[in-house]
């Protein structure tokens, strides 16, 4: 049953909790709706800089305030980028406690979960048998396990179905294949593992591989320069790794634990130059943080200047209007065009519930949330100027101007 | 009682004084038995500040270098003599209904410093000053004000005294520096005879409590715009306090606000305070530090109102709550922060509320 139809649409399209959560399927909080004149400042100083290739970028709050719209932007961005073949663009949400180490064994898991890494299996299969026709797999074996195989397969394979009758010595050349092309940053023994898991049985692959470092004492960030490399062979050639939230992992640390952070964040910073950049987000207390003396590794390779940080601002009035208005755009009903692209809001009452919220996106979208089910409570009227002040603290929970006179 | 004394003895609390004046036995000093008087009533107040704070354990002082400075302000108020014996002004000193008066004059009287600052607070309208600052900065921050020579701890004495009279009131702000203004109106004799044949002059704070109290006490007339003396004063006008002090006298009048100017300011406080949202919980000691500061009253004033428009509620709805203040380790002023108190013993730390019918 459709509550919203008298507005001309389909559900309430602004989000009840406007938070972004990439992997939902509901559009209103998974980051679908997209409108690049909606921060297009913002964006286009994230593009310049994405174009550029730095190794870190920061996407900051202008102020105190939460909901401005970084996570947002975090996740525009990221879907933008997926778009492009020859490259990844990968998605974290940081959480507290969270070393750099964890964030390369997250990105790991990603590249392989989301099947990037099988690509490059298949990829180099095919790069393989290109080079050497005669060896332990045929071209024929190759083109009938990529067809059997186009995406990561969750099950235990059996090479024979593809006559590969010796995939030891198969998997060996694969990794000494590999190794020769990529040097010591490539080592054979991570390159071993990963054609021994993704060959025999792919799930086993983010168990695998921890064991080798552990045999060799190598860490994550070890293991993260290595799958550069693998990803690179397999046509990727760049990363944009998204890391939203992180001022939860940089807010509170200070003294030894953000000296060891920060060594370790250059670490993994190291191992990405020219081979990914990571866009991070930060509130200004956390970017207080990176600017002390403790912060100096990180800041040095990535100084917190005009290079490297987007600064996001609350939203214009026009840019308000576009946002309520994009959201409408997605609910519409086909069968029911409305009187206008605003409907039921006016323009008056987006900037009234503008001028509240300074701007702030999530706060805005909160009241759109609001006016519209307080509209459907009241026997869909227009949101006007003159709903808005009757209404002001059902939809905004706050008191209006005209109130503060007892 | 003829005798000035620059330095004001280190008394942060009147009840540290009047715990002193009590504990004599006979009339006779007993110092072991002054110590312990002092001691239980830092004992009492570290507890009070310790239940507000939510911490088990409430901060030990020994209260040793309190003494002194008590028998020191009680030498000069001539509360004792010099054999350190109770004289009969102690019982003025230790009377409510007569304390803050005879304290006040006698304090006037005794510490120029004290009357000058207060002159400074009353004749600027407000003073603005650093609050952590010490040694030189302090003094020169001073010197900018009125070319006067107060160090901080002078400054801080008189500050908390006056408090407690009700004479000022003051709240630290966010970027370390307190504002300290006028809860009371403050003139003397000498001041308003002066204003005979001067044009009428209401434009500063200064010249409003003059011309007030001048025709109030009808000490002056207004004749073609200008003050003229009167007859004579009227000693039975309400609300005033006369105090006779040497050759001069000192009058003063709280000020005053009627309950509904005081719920409106209260109201417009909080929605600036839960940003414009009702029913939202608000720290107790900041409202009060914001609506004090508007209407230039003192807290035992703001306390008193807000109790009573709980009790009976008129436009608003006040639901005072629970809770723990925030804790801060340095805040030595936390005393003057104290929330009041429930019927129950509990700290009043948030208030909510919201209009009468408004939801």
């Amino acid at each position: 049953m459709n509550f919203y139809s008298d507005y001309h649409l389909s559900d309430n399209p602004f989000p009840t909790t406007p938070v972004l959560e990439p992997s939902d399927s509901d559009i209103r909080i998974n980051g679908t709706i997209y409108n690049p004149e909606i921060m297009g400042d913002e964006i286009g100083s994230l593009l310049s800089k994405i174009r550029r290739r730095p190794p870190l970028i920061y996407i900051e709050n202008s102020d105190f305030v939460r909901g401005v719209g970084k996570s947002a932007l975090i996740v525009q961005q990221w879907r933008q980028l997926q778009k492009d073949p020859t490259l990844t663009s990968v998605y974290l949400r940081s959480e507290k406690k969270l070393s750099p180490a964890d964030f390369a064994a997250r990105l790991i898991s990603r590249w392989h979960q989301d099947g990037y890494l099988w690509t490059v299996l298949l990829r180099l299969l095919g790069g393989y048998v290109a080079e050497k026709p005669h060896g332990e797999i045929t071209t024929a074996g190759v083109a009938a396990f990529t067809q059997a195989f186009q995406h990561l397969p969750h099950r235990t394979l059996s090479l024979l179905n593809f006559m590969v009758y010796n995939p030891d010595r198969l998997i060996s050349e694969l990794a000494v294949w590999v190794h020769r092309q990529e040097g010591d940053s490539l080592p054979l023994e991570i390159a071993h593992t990963f054609f021994q898991s993704y060959l025999a049985d792919p799930r086993t692959f983010p168990e695998e591989y921890p064991k080798t470092l552990r045999k060799h004492k190598w860490d994550h960030i070890t293991m993260i320069a290595a799958v550069y490399r693998l990803l690179k062979l397999g046509g990727y050639a760049y990363h944009y790794l998204f890391f939203d939230q992180f001022e939860d992992v940089v807010h509170g640390l200070s003294g030894k634990s953000l000296i060891t952070f920060n060594t370790e964040m250059r670490r993994l910073i190291e191992a990405s130059i020219g081979r990914a950049t990571m866009i991070v987000s930060l509130h200004p207390g956390a970017h207080a943080t990176l600017d002390t003396a403790e912060g100096g590794d990180i800041t040095s390779i990535a100084p917190l200047d005009q290079r490297h940080v987007v600064s996001v601002w609350p939203l214009g009035k026009d840019e308000a209007t576009k946002l309520a208005q994009t959201y409408l755009d997605h609910f519409r009903l086909a069968a029911s065009p409305p009187p206008n692209t605003l409907y039921p809001f006016t323009a008056d009452a987006i900037e009234q519930i503008w001028t509240t919220y300074k701007g702030n996106v999530r706060a805005c979208l909160l009241a759109f949330n609001y006016a519209v089910e307080k509209g459907a409570d009241e026997g869909y009227p227009l949101i006007d100027g003159d709903f808005l002040v009757k209404h002001h603290a059902d939809i905004t929970g706050q008191v209006h101007a005209d109130e503060i006179i007892l | 009682m003829n005798h000035e004394f620059m330095r004001i003895p280190r008394v942060q609390r009147l009840e540290y004084l009047r715990a002193f004046l009590t504990s004599f036995s006979n009339g006779n000093l007993d110092e072991e038995e002054a110590t312990k008087a002092i001691q239980r009533e830092m004992a009492y107040f570290e507890l009070e500040k310790a239940k507000a704070l939510g911490r088990k354990r409430p901060r030990e002082s020994k209260g040793t270098s309190t003494l002194p400075e008590c028998l020191k302000m009680a030498r000069h108020l001539a509360l004792i003599d010099r054999f350190h014996r109770l004289t009969a002004d102690a019982a003025c000193a230790l009377d409510p209904k007569q304390s803050r008066a005879f304290l006040l004059g006698r304090i006037w009287q005794c510490y120029p410093r004290f009357r000058q600052l207060l002159l400074l607070v009353r004749n600027s309208g407000q003073l603005d000053l650093p609050f952590y600052a010490r040694g030189d900065a302090f003094r020169q921050e001073m010197r900018s004000q009125d070319d006067l020579e107060f160090d901080h701890l002078t400054v801080q004495t008189v500050r908390d005294l006056a408090t407690q009279l009700e004479l000022v009131n003051w709240y630290p702000t966010e970027d370390r520096r307190q504002i300290i203004y006028p809860v009371a109106c403050v003139t003397t004799f000498t001041e308003i005879v002066a204003l005979a044949g001067l044009p009428i002059a209401t434009e500063t704070y200064a010249q409003q409590c003059c011309h007030h109290c001048g025709l109030d006490l009808n000490l002056l007339t207004i004749r073609n715009d200008h003050y003229e003396l009167s007859g004579g004063i009227a000693l039975d006008v309400q609300g005033y306090l006369i105090m006779q002090t040497g050759s001069d006298q000192v009058f003063v009048k709280n000020h005053e606000v009627p309950l509904e100017r005081f719920e409106q300011v209260l109201w417009k406080e909080y929605l600036g305070l839960s940003d414009m949202r009702p029913y939202f919980p608000v720290l107790y000691p900041n409202l009060r530090n914001w609506v004090c500061a508007t209407l230039r009253i003192s807290d035992r004033l703001f306390d008193r109102l807000l109790l009573s428009l709980i009790r009976e509620p008129q436009r608003l709805i006040i639901y005072p709550s629970g809770g723990v203040l925030n804790y801060a380790a340095n805040l030595a002023h936390l005393g003057k922060f104290l929330p009041p108190k429930t019927s129950q013993g509990n700290f009043i730390v948030y208030l909510k509320m919201d209009r009468k019918g408004a939801t």
